[in-house]
């Protein structure tokens, strides 16, 4: 009754229209909200997106709390300098005698970790922590010098640690010269 | 109706996952896939109106998913998904009734796929100005491969109506795609 066939052009017109047409990402995501609110997906990141504000927002927010942190550490430790020259130039002399007493019981307590630690240093470091706390003790030897002239053990110190370094000069500069010799 | 490429194996694993995890990549990656398909069979049947054949996408994935414990896999998913949407399409068509909505003469073009064939864009027009019923016989037997028995059971038609829409149809159709005569100037 219908034997109304298609001719080979019409099939082939008919077998060459496209069979996919993709609509906009608006309907994708209108999809997965609905499904979402229906409660039969869940996401991993709800309602999380890189956006350019969020990006930037992000960014200042780094930029923020690195600045912050920064002048922070640089506020405090200007207050510690500035508690440490207060205490030694306007300060009265309790609290001074308090500061030499904290920065000697750290010298003394550097110096105890210092020979603790000398079996498994190296030779230089140890040389080199040597000499700076006798730079040290000489210098702080000079100033109780200047606080008591009269005073006989800080001048015998001073006057210890003076020889000791010109008999290490000396023999620095002989093993210089010995060492000039040989090479010459 | 003519044979789908085989996802049936990836499909059924992003399906599990969305239906026991709600994994939402996974629904994802199945929409992705299977609604240019969709899209397009919908968009075909209701005449190029891109914002119901957009509804019935929508409202196929729900039903989908939300019946997807209820699918055996004895069909390729993108069939199963399919029937779905042409379900939804029917009802928009029903609801539609014999009134047209969509005026192409005014549309321009919206909804007709893009083409630099000007022969696939008329072929295109012909079939969206068809009455709903006559083409949307047309489009499940003539293009997507539907025999009439299975239009029948679709469309929730009787086979002898199937088989009178689509006669209708292609007749419509070859009237609206003829060369007009020209009338001569008798001047």
């Amino acid at each position: 009754m219908y034997d109304d066939e298609l001719t080979p052009e019409e099939r082939e017109a008919l077998r060459t229209l496209p069979r996919e047409h993709r609509p906009g990402d608006r309907l994708e995501e209108r999809t997965v909200r609905a499904l979402r609110a229906r409660g039969l997906i869940r996401s991993a990141h709800p309602d999380f997106r890189f956006s350019p504000a969020w990006t930037f927002a992000a960014a200042a927010a780094v930029v923020a709390i690195f600045t912050g942190g920064f002048a922070l550490g640089q506020w405090l430790e200007a207050r510690q300098a500035r508690d440490a020259l207060l205490a030694m130039h306007e300060q009265d002399a309790a609290r001074t005698a308090a500061l030499v007493q904290r920065a000697g019981s750290a010298y003394v307590a550097a110096l105890g970790r210092l020979a603790d630690l000398a079996d498994s240093s190296g030779a230089r470091d140890l040389q080199q922590g040597r000499e700076v706390a006798t730079n040290i003790l000489h210098a702080a030897a000079s100033q109780l010098v200047r606080l008591e002239p009269d005073e006989p053990l800080a001048a015998r110190i001073l006057q210890g640690l003076d020889r000791t370094a010109q008999r290490d000069t000396s023999t620095l500069a002989a093993a210089a010269d010995s060492r000039r010799v040989i090479w010459f | 109706m003519r044979p789908m490429p085989s996802f049936s194996a990836d499909d059924r694993v992003l399906a599990e996952a969305l239906m026991l995890r709600g994994d939402e990549q996974a629904f994802r990656t199945l929409y992705r896939r299977h609604t240019p398909t969709l899209y397009q069979m919908a968009l075909r049947l209701l005449g190029g109106s891109e914002a119901d054949a957009e509804d019935v996408v929508q409202d196929a994935w729900i039903r989908a998913t939300t019946r997807l414990s209820t699918f055996r896999w004895e069909s390729s998913f993108r069939t199963w998904l399919v029937g779905i949407g042409l379900n939804r399409a029917r009802e928009v068509l029903r609801r539609r009734g014999r009134r047209r909505t969509i005026d192409l003469a005014q549309a321009d073009g919206h909804g007709v796929p893009p083409s630099r064939d000007g022969d696939r864009v008329d072929l295109e027009r012909a079939i969206a100005e068809l009455p709903d019923g006559s083409r949307a016989v047309l489009v499940l037997h003539d293009i997507e491969g539907f025999t009439h028995e299975e239009i029948g059971r679709r469309l929730k038609i009787a086979v002898g109506t199937s088989k009178s829409q689509l006669f209708a149809a292609r007749r419509a159709l070859r009237a609206r795609l003829e060369p007009r005569q020209e009338i001569p100037d008798v001047r």
